[in-house]
Parts: C-alpha cells; structure tokens; sequence
C-alpha cells in the first residue's frame, strides 16, 4: 500500500482487517464500504467462499429492514431505506461452500433523520 | 417589542500553503483578503469613527487562521496586491472609456487602501480581528480543526480530537477559553454533544431544518438535553443574501464572472498572474446586467450600485420589522453567511451590512444588533430543551454534498490511516518517546487531520479543482504512510519530518495524545 496509489476503492486494507463501515447520508440512504483480510480475500479468489456477501441492515429491536447480496470486491454500496428515526446497524455475512452463512463484519451504529421538506440550497454561491 | 439579531459571519479557506511553488489555488487567499476580510475591518473602523458600535458573531477556521499568520503567505499577499497595483496601472495606461477609467481609480483606491491597511499590521490579519474582539465588537469562535463534517466521523475520538485541538488552538491564540463553535458547515447530529460538553464549548448554531418547526418556534435559543445554547439558523433571512433572487443578483451590481483575466491576451496577463493559465484576476468592469447573460454586459458603476445597497438594506430591515409584526416577546433572528459573501462575491455586499447599522442607528428601528454571548448573558428567559435533528446547512439539509458517487471513494482511504494511527497513538501514549519519535508522531496528526477536510470532497463533487484535491489527499496520505514507515523502524527521517513542518505547519503546538483513547499515566 506504499509507493503508487491509484485512490481507487480496492477491496485489500492497509489495516488487513474485515470490517464495514456505514455513514448517514441523508434521510434514507446509508453508505456502506467494506474491507477484508488478506486471508479472506485469498479465499474468495480460491473459490473457498461465495463471492457473494450478504449485508443486512437491522434496527435498533435488531429486525432486519433491508438485506442484498453482492459480490465482495464491488466494496462499497449505497443502501435505501425506509426514513427511520432511530439507530441501525449493517452486518456482513459470507457464504460457505455449503451456503452456510457467518457474520464477518459488523458496522457502526448510524442515525437518520426524519424526511424533511427538500429545500432550494441556499449556498450555492460557494 | 424588540427584534434581537446575531449576525455569523463564517470565514473558512482550507489549508492551502506551498512555500515553493505558486499555486493558483492559494489565490483564493488572497482574493479573500483584499474584498473581503480587509474590507470589512475597515467597514469597522467607519462604523466606530462615526459612533456606531457594530456587532458580529465571526467564526474564523484554524486553517484559516494559520494562513493568515503564515509569513510564506503574507508575503505572497503583498507581491499579489503590488502586481495587482501594476496590472490596474497599466490597464489605466492604455484605457480611454471613462467609465472603465472610472472602475480602475476604485480598484486603485481599494488595493492601495488594503495594502496600507496590510502594512500597518505588518501583514498578520490576525491582529486587527483580535483587536476588535478584545473591544466586544467583534466576538470570534472557531470551527471543528480542519473543517470536517463531523457527522461523517464514525470515530468518537476522532470528533472530540477536532474540537479538543481547535478549542486549545483557539485558546492559544486569541488567550480567552472558547466559548461558541460553528460546526463544520452547520453539520450536526448528535454524536457532537459529549465532546462539545467536555470542551466546555457554551453555544453552537444549527440550520433551521435541524429543528421541527411545528412544535418549536426557529426565533428563540434552545438548549441540548446536556446544557449547550443551540442557535437556529433564520433560512429565510439568509435567502435575501443568497440564491437566485436574493440582492446580490440585482442587475446594477457587479458581475462576479466576468474579469479580464478571461478576456486578455495571456501573454500580457502572466506578468501580472505569474500562470500560464487564464485565471481571474479581481479586476471587472461590468455589471450583472442581466442574469440569462442574453444581453450584452454594460459597464459597472459603482454609485448607482451603492444607491442600490441603500434600497436593499432598507428592505432588509423593513422584511424583518414586518414578519415580527404580532410577535409579543423579543425574538431572535440568526442570520448565518459565508464571510466571502460579503466583497469578494457580492462586491458591494460589505456597504450592505455597513448601511445597516447606519439606518438602524439613524432611523431607529426596532432591532438590536448583539453577539451570542450578549443574547445568552441577558438571561432573562427560560430556554427549552431540544433534541436538533441531523441537518447541515447545504444542499437539501443533509451530507450528500460530502458524500456520494463522485466522491464517495477518498473516505476507505480517510478511514484505514485513521484508525492506523489512532492505533499507532494508543501505542506510544504512556511511553517516553524520543524528540524525533515526538516530532514524527505530532506531524503525521497534522498530515491525517489535513485529510478530513471537507473542501476535498466538495471541489471533487463539484468537480472544481478536483485534480488539486485529489492531489493533496494522495500526498497527505503518503506522507502519512512515510512516517508510518518511519516509525515502526524507528528511523526518523528528520529533515523529511521537517519538510512537512515547512508547509503542512499547522496546529505548532498540537498534543498527539489527544487521539488516545487509552487512559495515560
């Protein structure tokens, strides 16, 4: 990760961890953008895993309210929601060659805010 | 009935200094210098020789603060202002309308005045500011330390290290504690609290979207459910000042756009602009004439268009008295603007805010101009509390500007050398570490603070300098991973680290530990 960088998303980390990430974009979306160790990375390449991920977004009472599937290296996603006022969180699973699923990475909490009026932006002069 | 009204004026400019090269990028400085912030202190000055004690809320961004107290920069400043002296003195050679004749003896008026001005505080803007706010009239706060959109930080200590660094900066250098802070473009949820609470911080100012308007009236101070005033942005007011059919767009002012750095040869320009490229230089002589740009653009006059402030600040005042007609208790109107509004954008925008003081002291209208802490200190009210809702002050009141498909892919990046070095400062806290060791780890919080700024994924977003953001976040990160490096060898390379200094030196006396989130002994 030295040297060259294209600041292109890749799936690899400096950190070699698997984690996700989930930012509040506005009322309904949340940004999601996932990263995986080495190891798990070797895996899907090796066909020991599905390249496809499962990402569930779940309420505070943790019941699930949205749920996809993708390929691991897309390593970011933008997911809708229904506008909710109370705090969520995304689970990651991975896909066994068996179809049997295990959580491998957990989000931060993240808060919308009620849908407001759209209004004209008024710093368009920035 | 009494209308109380702080006006905020936000000043921000991201950290933009390269010792060693000219970067047009820096011009943004400069231009914001001379009509801008020079302008409005000598708006002050006016004001007070004539009796009238303005009021003003400013929050100035530690960036911006480090510029103006950068010497690489003021003495950019100064040879910018003399070649602008020189391109307005050969242009007044060669020009026979004298109606343009007319705008360069204002433009020569104005960057001699500022240049005077610049020189009686031998270039360090800070100075003037801090002497009108050791007077009351002027009462300065900050900003989150490299303006980012906290709401955006998923990381509690990466908040409170923003507002921790910024509170102690803003101490050092203005030597009274902070006491009001304007969130990072009005970003806010309520992850912010704790940390404004621990820094002691008394007030913030939210966008009006951030309040439901059915159950709370947006003219009064709040309060958080942990005891921080919260000041609610008057959109309305803000929208006579900015947008499609606000004052600045009437016709008689001066176009913003249209500058003879478009229109000369570049070979004649250079001399003066020190590029090759076309890039503005300050100097226009036409006025707005007509938004849809079908007609062709007349020559500006600069005193029809102060007669036009006149009426505009008239009708500031009058559209406030009226909408607070049947109100029965004292409300507080919160106007919030760019500070770059106000000459650099709108050119006769600083006549506006002079003209009204001017009209509400000579025609003794029912407003009282006053600064946040005044408003709190009256305290002859109950403040209720309120939980404000996420909200910034752009687009549609939410962070899309900051993040989307355009931009959505610094933050990966942002996140890893973040939390690389969050670990890396867990590491070190409680050890005694070598002067370099000191050095590397305080430079590399500079490098990784200087990422989160938000100005990159806006010029990305926009597409506006996009090369230059892209490129000052590719070299803050491998900068980063340089020291990163360094570190785990135990290696310093000292005159690397130095070089850093040279042109990131922000923060001069930042603690590194801030960032730790283990408990130190």
């Amino acid at each position: 990760m030295n040297g060259e960088i294209d600041f292109i998303t890749t799936p690899k980390s400096i950190l070699n961890e698997n984690y996700c990430v989930a930012m509040g974009v506005n009322s309904e979306t949340i940004f999601l953008f996932w990263k995986f160790s080495n190891y798990i990375i070797s895996s899907f390449e090796n066909l020991l895993l599905d390249k496809k991920i499962i990402i569930k977004v779940f309420d505070c009472d943790k019941n699930t309210v949205a749920e996809m599937e993708v390929d691991y290296s897309l390593a970011k996603i933008y997911i809708k929601i229904p506008p909710i006022n109370f705090p969520s969180h995304i689970r990651i699973y991975l896909k066994d060659k068996d179809g049997n699923l295990k959580e491998i990475a957990v989000s931060n909490e993240v808060i919308l805010s009620y849908e407001r009026e759209i209004r004209k932006e008024y710093n368009y002069l920035k | 009935m009494k209308i109380y009204s702080i006006i905020l004026l936000h000043a921000h400019l991201p950290y933009i200094n390269h010792p060693e090269e000219n970067y047009i990028e820096e011009n943004w400085f400069f231009e914001s210098v001379v009509e801008s912030y020079v302008p409005f202190l000598m708006m002050i000055e006016r004001l007070l020789n004539d009796g009238i004690e303005p009021r003003f809320s400013i929050s100035i961004s530690p960036t911006l603060c480090y510029m103006m107290e950068n010497e690489n920069l003021q003495n950019k400043l100064k040879r910018y202002i003399e070649l602008r002296l020189k391109l307005i003195e050969s242009e007044m050679s060669k020009e026979k309308n004298e109606k343009i004749i007319d705008n360069l003896k204002m433009y020569l008026d104005l960057y001699n005045y500022v240049y005077d001005f610049l020189e009686t505080y031998s270039f360090d803007l800070i100075t003037p500011f801090k002497f009108y706010k050791n007077q009351g009239i002027l009462e300065i706060i900050t900003t989150p330390a490299t303006y980012p959109i906290l709401p955006l930080f998923t990381n509690k200590k990466i908040i409170d290290s923003h507002i921790k660094i910024a509170s102690l900066d803003y101490k050092e250098r203005f030597l009274h504690p902070l006491k009001g802070i304007f969130l990072s473009e009005c970003a806010y949820d309520k992850s912010v609290l704790e940390s404004l609470k621990k820094n002691s911080i008394e007030y913030f100012f939210v966008d009006d979207t951030a309040i439901d308007k059915t159950k709370y009236d947006p003219y009064f101070l709040y309060k958080t459910p942990n005891d921080i005033n919260i000041f609610v942005r008057d959109s309305i007011s803000s929208e006579s000042v900015i947008g499609e059919s606000s004052y600045p767009a009437n016709p008689i002012y001066r176009d913003f756009y249209k500058d003879i750095g478009y229109e000369r040869e570049i070979d004649y320009l250079k001399e003066f602009t020190l590029f090759t490229q076309r890039i503005p230089t300050g100097i226009k002589y036409w006025k707005i004439t007509d938004l849809s740009g079908i007609k062709e653009k007349e020559i500006y006059d600069f005193n029809l268009a102060l007669n036009q402030v006149e009426v505009d600040a008239s009708n500031f005042i009058e559209k406030i008295i009226e909408r607070f007609k049947g109100y029965e208790k004292n409300s507080l109107v919160v106007s919030c603007f760019n500070m770059e509004i106000f000459g650099h954008r709108w050119f006769e925008g600083i006549y506006f805010l002079e003209k009204l003081f001017r009209k509400i002291r000579s025609e003794r209208h029912p407003i009282q101009f006053l600064t946040p802490s005044e408003y709190i200190s009256m305290n002859n009210f109950t403040i209720k509390t309120i939980e404000p809702e996420i909200s910034s002050w752009s687009d549609n009141g939410y962070f899309d500007k900051w993040l989307n498909e355009r931009n959505d892919f610094i933050y990966p990046y942002i996140y890893e050398i973040t939390q690389k070095y969050l670990r890396i400062v867990n590491k070190y806290v409680n050890t005694n570490v070598s002067f370099p060791m000191d050095l590397a780890l305080r430079q590399l919080a500079r490098e990784i603070l200087l990422m989160h700024s938000s100005d990159w994924s806006v010029m990305i977003n926009y597409d506006t300098h996009k090369e230059y953001a892209i490129s000052r976040l590719k070299k803050h990160y491998l900068n980063s991973i340089k020291i990163f490096e360094q570190i785990s060898s135990g290696n310093i390379d000292l005159s690397f680290i130095k070089k850093l200094e040279n042109e990131n030196n922000i923060f001069n006396s930042l603690n590194w530990r801030v960032f730790s989130s283990v408990s130190s002994f």
